[in-house]
């Protein structure tokens, strides 16, 4: 019997191919379990003819287990236990989150740990345990893609795909064997203004001469509104096409939910990084500012920002809540080893400008828009 | 080879794919139709094995939750909890044997003919809910998955036998063909039900019905056709017809005689829409789609190539120029 879900699925590209490891699979590596900051345990009741049913601990306080939930059945096998809960927790955002196993009702002996993943979860040193599993009808089914590093596209054939976030990466469908999953058109102007605008205000902000920690605060704020844009899927861009207007801004908490952010916001860590913090922005600050007098047309962004100032005007009411949330966060709970990783975005951003100059140049009708 | 011993054979290769159980109450695959227009049964069976992933039973929302109390001699009966809170709302569903199978086909019995894909089943030992004997979702390979075939027939001799539409998932949609009055049923999760085909007569039971009116009327206009663009609601009864690779004389089989005269106001109505996509195209492409053209009327018209991957590109790219032409339609 073949699987052909798992094959798309649960096997990251980075990791399949032999290329250099992309930077996901390092994300990876560091949103490890101890890292978790909530954790899910369940525990086994055993069943007759070599069976067991797994629940989930509903009230860790209480002794009183009676509003547990049952989850599902399966054989007596650690690894079958382990895909049933997989399996359960498919089509959910469960980054920062771990599970634990325990022997019994009272949470005394704990079988595994780890966090909801694919390394964790369908993981064994015996290659024939997993093919006597699948024998029995039990193996991972569903989208194990638990930290939603996948954007779900077609390409131009209307084929469905499967890419990472990075845009800058030209992927080719697999049926077809085109060149597919750049993003729209208006979806490029619209980025490449996003990026304009967040560069002017940061130069402003600059010859205004603010204070060191509001540039901070500023530079963190325009990461995470790029990084929102970044991540954005084609679905949600036709509802910020109304946003602009001011009409609905219902889908913003579902964007942040969605960005690679909210994942890094779950994880614990010391405030060691903020020193290094500091000293990185001002020379992502010192970048900003060479790149004002070659690369850019400043009186068309101007323009541009004109446009775009109603528009974050009332993003900023909404957003004030998880922008702040993630400024505390930036300041307080991350580890010094995500900083190479932030600049490695930032660097992937500004890659994609150069290439959406390079490549791109918009009709008027589509500059109009 | 015999048909039956074919149709025998297309059977074993499907239930080889999906998780065996001693007998087959429900008939997923569909009933009364041509194997001809049945997918392979590779694709059958992961299609239904598909179904069964995505509503398992650790996904379901809601649950039937019974327990045990103990009846007279060596049965039991099954009580069902209607609120966890409430004692007094339990009600006795069924008496049985006091065996986990037995109870397990009677339970299948009980919601026989309910669409029950969004429950799944558990049994409890008492009312206190902790210690659970099975569970799982309405379905024939969990309720009669652990049992053995011996069993079965031990529990035949009791009176306990899987009875009544074991297709708690409504995968199968049930016809009657017009024409001929055969019982038709098509499993609607697995192939399109325009493709299906009626074993006894060859008519098309589910395309048939809706097509009909549109083809009288197609009919009717056809006279006035020449030198005028065709309406959008011929073109979609053109790629309607074509998509679902269906002959016209499939289509007018349902009680009417003028077939052979409808296919020559088809054939004129081919010839006119043809001329003007011609028109419409540049020239580069104007030889293949005359070639192309021809063959889809042949194919439309029941005298074409038989061989299906030809007949399916052609299908296919015949309906590409009906959208082609649509749109031009639509700037014009």
């Amino acid at each position: 019997m073949e699987i052909t879900d798992l094959s798309i699925v649960s096997q990251p590209k980075a990791l399949t191919s032999g290329q250099e490891p992309h930077f996901l699979s390092k994300m990876c590596a560091l949103l490890r379990y101890d890292n978790c900051s909530i954790v899910t345990r369940f525990y086994l009741q055993t069943l007759p003819k070599n069976q067991v049913c797994v629940r989930l601990v509903n009230d860790y306080n209480t002794a009183d287990r009676f509003s547990d939930i049952l989850i599902g059945k399966t054989i007596n096998s650690l690894l079958a236990v382990k895909i049933l809960i997989g399996n359960w927790a498919t089509k959910a955002n469960m980054s920062g989150i771990g599970w634990e196993i325990y022997q019994d009702s009272a949470l005394q002996g704990c079988l595994d740990r780890g966090r909801y993943d694919q390394y964790d979860l369908w993981n064994s040193h015996d290659p024939k345990e997993r093919e006597s599993l699948v024998s029995q009808n039990i193996y991972p089914h569903g989208d194990w893609d638990f930290d939603s590093f996948l954007l779900l596209g077609f390409c131009n054939e209307m084929h469905p795909l499967k890419s990472h976030h990075d845009l800058t990466v030209e992927y080719k469908c697999p049926i077809c064997q085109r060149k597919c999953f750049e993003p729209d058109r208006i979806q490029r102007i619209y980025l490449k203004k996003v990026m304009r605008y967040s560069l002017l205000k940061s130069v402003q902000a600059v010859r205004k001469g603010f204070s060191l920690s509001d540039l901070i605060d500023l530079s963190t704020f325009l990461i995470y509104q790029a990084m929102s844009y970044y991540v954005l899927d084609q679905d949600y861009f036709d509802k910020m096409l109304k946003m602009v207007d001011g009409s609905s801004m219902d889908c913003m908490p579902k964007l942040y939910q969605q960005s690679i952010f909210y994942a890094l916001s779950r994880c614990k860590g010391s405030e060691q990084i903020f020193d290094h913090l500091q000293q990185e922005t001002e020379k992502m600050l010192a970048v900003i500012g060479t790149r004002e007098d070659t690369s850019f047309n400043w009186i068309d962004v101007q323009v541009q920002a004109e446009m775009f100032d109603s528009y974050f005007a009332g993003l900023s009411l909404t957003m004030s809540k998880t922008a702040l949330e993630f400024q505390t966060i930036m300041r307080k709970a991350m580890e010094s080893t995500l900083i190479p990783f932030i600049m490695q975005l930032i660097d992937i951003l500004y890659r994609y400008q150069a290439y959406l100059d390079a490549n791109f140049h918009p009709t008027a009708e589509e500059e109009a828009i | 080879m015999n048909g039956l011993a074919r149709r025998q054979e297309y059977l074993a290769k499907v239930q080889s794919g999906l998780p065996q159980i001693p007998c087959w109450p429900a008939d997923l695959m569909g009933y009364g139709l041509a194997l001809s227009c049945l997918p392979t049964p590779e694709v059958m069976a992961s299609q239904i094995r598909r179904y069964r992933d995505a509503y398992s039973a650790e996904h379901l929302p809601f649950s039937y939750m019974c327990y045990f109390e103990p009846a007279g001699g060596k049965k039991r009966t099954l009580k069902f909890v209607l609120n966890t809170d409430n004692r007094r709302s339990d009600r006795p569903v069924l008496t049985c044997l006091n065996d986990d199978d037995a109870i397990r086909i009677a339970l299948g019995n009980l919601k026989a003919n309910h669409a029950m894909s969004p429950i799944r089943w558990e049994i409890y030992k008492d009312r206190n809910l902790q210690e659970l004997v099975d569970m799982g979702r309405f379905d024939q390979f969990d309720l009669l998955g652990p049992v053995d075939g011996e069993k079965l027939n031990w529990l035949q001799l009791h009176g306990i036998e899987p009875k009544g539409n074991w297709d708690f998932d409504h995968m199968v949609y049930p016809m009657t063909c017009r024409n001929c009055g055969h019982p038709v049923g098509v499993n609607g999760q697995v192939m399109n039900i325009d493709v299906a085909i009626c074993e006894n007569c060859g008519n098309r039971p589910f395309l048939t019905h809706s097509l009909d009116e549109f083809v009288s009327e197609l009919l009717e206009q056809s006279g006035e056709l020449n030198g005028r663009w065709l309406s959008s609601r011929q073109l979609h009864v053109l790629s309607w017809i074509s998509s679902s690779g269906a002959n016209f004389s499939q289509v007018r089989l349902s009680g009417e005689k003028d077939v052979p005269t409808a296919e020559l106001k088809v054939v004129k109505l081919f010839d006119a829409f043809g001329v003007e996509m011609l028109k419409s195209l540049p020239a580069e492409e104007r030889e293949q789609c005359s070639q192309m053209l021809s063959r889809a009327k042949s194919n439309m018209l029941g005298s074409g190539s038989k061989s299906p991957a030809l007949v399916m590109a052609e299908r296919s790219y015949f309906a590409s120029l009906v959208e082609h032409f649509h749109e031009r339609l639509k700037n014009c």
